[in-house]
């Protein structure tokens, strides 16, 4: 019976937090600290003919000016440190550093700029067209292995598309299992439908702040990430130095949602900028700049066909998804969402195509379920339309499609390592006691329709083969050293409490080092995918599983015997048949010092990855180490996989959407963290909640220009939007792929609350399907009103 | 950072003092009250005084008391003070609950009502970072030569944007303004005017120092309504005020309507009278005012919202505050 795991406890960093200790990027001050602002493109794709600088460089308090021809240049489509070729309004052109930020702002203002503005285009389709307008001067569709191409379909491609319906030219990905064919044969119900998700700002609450000072060869930076190992290559490589001479403090990250995972162009500038004047930089990224370029959730124009049999099963399903890629090629969205379509329905047949095509829009990348947080909003309500038509229960039909432990996934048909879906169904079901509330959905009193439905989504949610790092000092205590990160749901820590746990600690004596890779930290995957729960879970088994051998090796050498002969309690390590023999751990950590050697870090696995040997170097002699690369094998994928129940009330007059109650069950293996779990549950409907009825990205067609450029415009829901009380389950069985059973969950518990919601909206609407979201206010009232919709079925950017 | 023009910040004890101050100055100075308004205006460059003159210290423009028969509430009261306070909810329960709908509860605290009577016209292309606006080649409003809403006509559209002011035009309030030349009052729906640029018959130099609302209307029934996309923070994309005299026995003496965040200024619902006063509200009176207000409304892009939707909900909004009125 585990003592920590499964227990709700404090994190270490909520302290700091609460009493405002905590510091974040731009909390950071140094003596002869210069500000940095930055001076970015007015216009969607533009050339810069000419800089005069003369102007900004005599204003006093001025120190230098950084232009894209001092920074390494990105490859393909790839975000640019800064850039002569602006690719979307806000991308920044060049840096100035002064000695305060108004100066700097002021000196920005007194730079002239010369630019030839370039086509451009922020809706795929259009730039998919014959002759239509490229994003890039090279082209317009990110193709794998082939960098930027331009990339058109023909006019009959477009011309073969009914009316509304989304044309389906050559796409650049695809792939395909199973009889297509036979199984749309035999489906005695099919659907054929066209979507778009509209894309949507990460609008974290941190913007993107970055200090960097250099010392002794080594750039120091302060950032905000999600991750804290895994940013360091790839900041590294911004800043054009390798790996070892970063020191990268990220202690606390003020929200990421997926766009802080990975080092981000401009976190360098502030290293260019200090390597050139010798002075820190301190570059804080104002609300509305954040806008610009923090980074967006791509959106998709798709269409989707599904075969269903009469019993519900879904036999064949046919996928089409246009991304909108945004000026970087956008994430790996459509695939994501085509793999979770294959798992989440499991269909015995089914076809995937995709193109990626760039806008002159910002960049886009990975946001909590990228892609299957999407697909979700899109499919969910198909299925409720199927099981309305076929006569099936609505939970019902998710059941008969649901994924098994042996199910599997995706074009290469992997298998999972667990899949309790059915499970999770089975228990919010229970919970919400859905035939009671079904039967009084789509009640209407007056105005108000009363709606009751329930929405699914899945997220890959771990992975292995990263390193665990642990020590014990000689004053007992033991240091669990974290690379992974703090993105805020306190993972770290509780995924660091398995070490405790397999030594057997009072977590008292544990301390987490991380936060600051000067304090030795393992390379760790970053805080993304939903993946710290599964890979770090592993990975601090390792290193502590490493320990405890050591721990009974030196027992064995102290005491005689074999290191088998020995146990562990109460913080030392005991000769099984003769208990007197003891050694507390402080004592062995004294004696793994003396001893030398793997005891006390001078020798390391040879399979473990450079960045942690050199965490260890720094930490010889400091105790007894623990280090090991997780090489527990992994079969398959780690589902994530996790269901909402929702009850709502529409005022068919208004369109407004009143939620009245909503539980979230999410299959994450064993419950490591309940308090945790209950917080990704409930956040996380929240942002789903956002993303199906209020939150998207908009353009002037015209003139390229962003509308949705802060929290008004991009309307997050408010604290009156959402039920103050939300429901939560877990299924809580264990994954057998984890020493602790633990899987990853952040991600699909916003894709089900959006798939929720969106299917509630349907089924108060007598099961219409908007073909679209967000579905706003406006569009509620014309769907119940037969009025026709604002916008036409293909059409992006719309109000 | 978005950053504050550099600017002086005075703050001055008594209105003399600051009418002083403003007449020293001039053009180059500005009242501020709450500042939430004012101040993420002067972040967007939209306006940039050197001088900020502060209203808050200002005791005679706090107070809500009753006074030579009317409920005297002073500017510089907060919308927070004002939807809590006893008296206003009593006798005004649509201002309370106007008020207590500005925003959320930091800006509730911090905001004025005084402020929210002269809150800025808001639009799309307005409200935005110099930056953005610039990237368009700026707006009639401010800066440019073009409405982006019209793209035609060199008439300002932004939307009177304000919760309080419809309510306040249906009971009749007064507002009084002082100056550096002394003090006038004038009927608040004369206060404002079509005009998006600057939409209210305030001059730079005066301050908005009390709202009276006479203690008659207290007697009158009340209601208020607001449109908008989240229940919490957004400025209103429809606000609907009503206020009646309905006598005991159904029959509706008197009635005024008025709604806002359509246009420049908030709009008096005309064409009620003849078809309300002398007859009963009943859903058959309801349905045919809130037609005719219909009729009257055609708001415009100024917002990021579609149009008709908006132009859709006025009788939807305006019957519901009309059946609050039945059974108030």
């Amino acid at each position: 019976m585990p003592e920590l795991l499964g227990k709700d406890f404090t994190p270490p960093d909520i302290r700091g937090k609460v009493t405002g200790a905590a510091k974040y990027a731009e909390d950071f001050r140094m003596d002869g600290l210069l500000y940095c602002r930055l001076l970015t493109s007015p216009m969607p794709h533009a050339r810069v003919l000419n800089i005069d600088l003369s102007k900004a460089l005599g204003m006093e308090g001025v120190v230098d000016i950084l232009t894209a021809d001092e920074v390494p240049e990105q490859p393909g489509a790839a975000t640019n440190i800064l850039t002569n070729e602006p690719h979307f309004v806000g991308e920044p052109i060049l840096a100035v550093a002064a000695v305060d930020e108004t100066i700097a702002q002021n000196a920005i203002e007194a730079i002239k700029l010369d630019f030839e503005p370039l086509p451009f285009c922020v809706d795929p389709l259009e730039s998919l067209r014959p002759g239509g307008p490229n994003a890039y001067l090279e082209g317009n569709a990110v193709v794998p292995r082939q960098g930027v191409q331009e990339f058109k379909w023909t006019a009959e491609d477009f011309e073969a598309a009914g009316e509304g319906e989304l044309p389906m030219g050559e796409p650049t990905a695809e792939w395909s299992y199973g009889d297509l064919e036979a199984g749309f044969s035999e489906a005695v119900f099919t659907l054929d439908e066209t979507f778009v998700t509209a894309s949507n700002s990460h609008h974290s609450m941190e913007p993107r702040t970055a200090l960097a000072y250099w010392e002794n060869g080594k750039c120091h930076v302060r950032g905000s990430t999600q991750s804290q190992s895994f940013v360091v290559p790839g900041l590294a490589n911004y800043i054009g130095i390798e790996p070892e001479n970063v020191v990268y403090v990220a202690e606390y990250c003020g929200g990421g949602f997926g766009s802080k995972g990975s080092a981000y162009p401009t976190m360098a500038i502030p290293a260019h900028m200090s390597r050139k004047t010798g002075r820190p930089v301190l570059m804080r990224i104002s609300r509305a700049e954040e806008y610009f370029l923090g980074s967006a959730r791509p959106g998709f124009q798709g269409r989707i066909k599904m075969g269903f049999r009469e019993d519900g099963r879904i036999s064949a399903v046919d996928l089409y998804i246009v991304q909108e890629s945004g000026s970087n090629g956008g994430g790996g969205d459509m695939g994501a969402a085509a793999s979770s379509v294959s798992i989440v329905y499991t269909p015995l047949a089914m076809r995937y195509r995709g193109i990626s095509v760039l806008t002159n829009t910002p960049p886009r990348g990975a946001q909590r379920g990228p892609g299957q947080n999407q697909i979700a909003m899109a499919v969910e309500p198909l299925l409720d339309k199927a099981a309305r038509q076929l006569g099936i229960d609505l939970v019902a039909i998710r059941r008969i499609n649901a994924p098994t432990n042996d199910s599997r996934y995706g074009a290469n048909r992997q298998p999972v390592t667990s899949a309790h879906l059915r499970d999770a169904l089975d228990i919010g079901a229970e919970q919400f006691a859905w035939q009671e509330r079904r039967a009084r959905s789509g009640q209407r009193d007056g105005s108000k329709i009363r709606a009751v439905a329930v929405g699914q989504a899945f997220h890959s949610a771990g992975s292995s083969g990263y390193d665990g790092l642990v020590r014990i000092t000689p004053d007992g205590i033991l240091h669990i050293h974290s690379g992974v990160g703090n993105l805020g749901t306190y993972s770290y820590a509780s995924t660091s409490r398995v070490a405790a746990e397999v030594l057997k600690y009072d977590w008292d004596n544990c301390e987490i080092a991380r936060g600051d890779s000067s304090l030795g930290l393992p390379w760790n995957l970053g805080q993304f995918g939903s993946n710290t729960s599964f890979t770090m879970t592993r990975t601090n088994y390792a290193a502590a599983m490493d320990t405890l051998s050591k721990l009974k090796e030196i027992a064995a050498m102290e005491f005689g015997g074999s290191a088998e002969d020995y146990d562990i309690s109460g913080e030392s390590v005991f000769n099984r048949s003769n208990p007197s023999r003891r050694m507390s751990y402080a004592r062995a950590a004294q004696r793994a010092i003396e001893l030398g050697g793997a005891y006390s870090g001078h020798t390391v696995p040879d399979d473990i990855n450079p960045m942690t040997a050199r965490a260890v170097a720094g930490l010889v002699d400091t105790g007894l180490i623990g280090v090991a690369r997780d090489n527990m094998g992994q079969r398959g994928m780690v589902p994530a996989l996790a269901v909402g129940f929702i009850e709502i009330e529409l005022d068919v007059e208004t369109g407004k959407v009143e939620i009245l109650d909503y539980l979230g069950v999410a299959d994450c293996g064993t419950v490591n963290h309940p308090q945790g779990l209950a917080t990704q549950i409930k956040g996380g409907a929240v942002m789903g909640f956002g993303m199906a009825c209020t939150e998207r990205l908009i353009y002037d067609n015209v003139w390229g220009l962003p509308g949705s450029v802060g929290f008004y415009q991009a309307k997050p829901p408010s604290y009156l939007d959402v039920p103050s009380e939300m429901g939560w389950a877990a299924v809580n069985i264990a994954d057998p792929q984890n020493p602790v059973g633990s899987k990853g969950i952040g991600e699909p518990v916003m894709g089900c609350s959006a798939a929720a919601l969106l299917c509630a909206i349907s089924e108060a609407l007598g099961g219409h399907y908007f073909n679209r979201t967000p579905v706003v206010i406006d569009m509620i009232v014309n769907a119940h009103s037969g009025q026709p919709q604002s916008h036409t079925p293909l059409q992006v950017n719309t109000q | 950072m978005l950053r504050l023009p550099p600017f002086s910040y005075h703050k001055p004890s008594s209105v003399a003092e600051a009418t002083g101050l403003m007449d020293q100055y001039a053009e180059e100075a500005m009242y501020v009250a709450g500042g939430t308004d004012l101040i993420p205006n002067m972040k967007h460059r939209l306006f940039e005084p050197t001088h900020l003159i502060a209203l808050k210290s200002v005791t005679e423009l706090s107070g809500i008391r009753e006074e030579n028969g009317d409920l005297r509430i002073g500017s510089a009261e907060t919308l927070a003070e004002v939807a809590g306070h006893p008296e206003v909810q009593k006798l005004f329960p649509a201002l309370a609950d106007a008020a207590g709908h500005v925003a959320g509860p930091q800006l509730r605290n911090a905001g004025t009502i005084g402020g929210n009577l002269c809150l800025d016209t808001r639009c799309t292309y307005y409200n935005q970072t110099s930056f953005w606006r610039g990237a368009l080649g700026y707006c009639l409003k401010k800066d440019g030569t073009v409405c982006h809403v019209t793209n035609v006509g060199k008439k300002c559209v932004a939307a009177h944007s304000a919760d309080t002011p419809p309510v306040l035009m249906t009971l009749g309030a007064m507002v009084t303004l002082a100056g550096p030349d002394g003090e006038r009052r004038l009927p608040i729906e004369e206060f404002f005017i079509t005009d998006g640029i600057y939409n209210t018959r305030r001059t730079p130099v005066e301050i908005v120092t009390e709202i009276r609302i006479p203690l008659g209307a207290a007697s009158r029934r009340q209601a208020y309504a607001k449109l908008r996309q989240r229940k919490s923070i957004d400025f209103p994309l429809l606000t609907v005020a009503v206020s009646a005299d309905i006598e005991g026995n159904g029959t509706v003496q008197s009635i005024n309507g008025v709604v806002t965040a359509l246009g420049a200024r908030p709009r008096a619902l005309s064409g009620w009278d003849d078809l309300a006063v002398g007859g009963t509200l009943d859903a058959d009176m309801i349905d045919e005012l809130a037609e005719r207000a219909h009729e009257q409304c055609h708001p415009l892009e100024n917002l990021i919202v579609d149009a008709d939707w908006r132009r859709a909900m006025v009788p939807v909004y305006v019957r519901r505050v009309l059946e609050k009125l039945r059974i108030t």
